[in-house]
């Protein structure tokens, strides 16, 4: 599976931001846009879960994952591992 | 848009007795209709959100000549009875009621249709309409007796146990953003295990319920024989379901089901708060189900 462009598809449903498509790794996430609030970050977990039918725990979530492209694209890629 | 002009016949009517009434809309069309359909809304703002289309869905089956019945649960929308004190059981117990209606009155299997969540209360009613079926000749033919045409699934929630957990993460994303102190899952089940109310996205569902809904799982229930429709939602450049879809719809083939997989696009209502249209979806609908 192709973890960013997932992360894109991921973004782009959750944000509901049409640039997302086409994210390079680099862009900066958390506190860089103003979409990127508490509930997004439900949704994308809620959404990583339901694609790939892992389970995400409490103690695993943290604002480094939602950094950047690279570094959430990068968490999905650990938990499909 | 002629479906306007012809128009289909509108009831709405209270079921059962008083303090306990469950609130339905009946759209019937104006021919005999070639079947019947009853919608199992989803759970908390999941409900609201997709209130529109699922008026706008029972229009549409009744242009195409389904009747269609939309249904509050107890404790939501116009039913008697509060939120904070229904349980899951009583959900399950309204939907039997409002089959028995819809047996009375047409005579015909229904179709459930469930969005999310409302998948689950479908499927827990169908297999234990099935599980009776298979008994010889059950006159027991109360709700679970009522035979099922065919499942419905809009994006379904397949575990109960992850969907309270994606509900309970949204109170602990919230804590985090107010600044108010450390609350973990685990504290929020021990508090539903001593029967203890927690307050999620504004909502104060019942430790009861919230207990019922963690057991729900999709693959629990027996769906052997039935015909079930899977609509899934599809991002851009996507054609396919992601890989847990893709091995749930195996395992209920596995099970016995026979099931279609449909894709759709445009917005997750269920998950959005601004109000869209969904023509990409209410077209899949239209056409699965023609006039």
């Amino acid at each position: 599976m192709d973890t960013l462009a997932l992360t894109r598809r991921i973004l782009k449903t959750n944000l509901q931001l049409e640039e997302a498509a086409h994210f390079d790794r680099d862009v900066a996430l958390l506190g860089a846009l103003p979409e990127f609030n508490s509930l997004t970050i439900t949704s994308i977990l809620a959404a990583i879960e339901d694609e790939t039918g892992c389970e995400i725990h409490d103690d695993e979530i943290s604002g480094e994952i939602f950094e950047s492209v690279g570094s959430l694209a990068d968490f999905i890629d650990e938990k499909l591992a | 848009m002629t479906a306007v002009a012809t128009g289909e016949q509108l009831s709405a009517r209270y079921l059962g007795v008083p303090g306990e009434r469950v609130f339905t809309l009946s759209f019937q069309p104006q021919q005999a209709a070639r079947g019947q359909v009853l919608y199992l809304p989803p759970f908390a703002e999941e409900m609201n959100r997709c209130r529109a289309l699922a008026a706008a869905q029972a229009r549409q089956f009744a242009a195409a000549g389904y009747g269609c019945t939309l249904m509050d649960y107890r404790g939501t929308g116009d039913s008697d009875g509060v939120f904070e004190a229904v349980s899951l059981q009583d959900w399950l117990a309204d939907v039997g009621l409002v089959l028995d209606d819809i047996a009375q009155r047409y005579s015909q299997p229904p179709l459930l249709w469930g969005i999310r969540s409302g998948c689950l209360l479908g499927a827990c009613t169908a297999g234990a309409a099935n599980a009776s079926s298979t008994v010889t000749n059950s006159t027991a033919a109360s709700a679970i007796g009522t035979r099922i045409a065919g499942l419905l699934m809009l994006q379904p929630v397949v575990s109960g146990r992850r969907f309270v957990r994606q509900l309970v993460r949204q109170r602990i994303a919230a804590a985090v953003e107010r600044g108010a102190g450390e609350t973990s899952s685990e504290d929020i089940q021990q508090r539903w295990q001593a029967g203890e109310s927690v307050e999620i996205g504004g909502y104060q569902p019942s430790a009861r319920l919230m207990l019922e809904l963690e057991q729900m799982e999709l693959t629990d229930f027996n769906l052997a024989g039935l015909p079930l429709r899977w609509l899934e939602h599809l991002g851009e450049g996507q054609d396919e379901p992601g890989l847990a879809v893709q091995r749930m719809l195996d395992t209920l083939r596995e099970g016995g089901a026979q099931v279609e997989l449909h894709g759709f696009a445009g917005p997750a209502i269920w998950q959005l708060n601004e109000r869209a249209a969904t023509p990409e979806l209410l077209d899949v609908l239209g056409a699965l189900y023609r006039p």
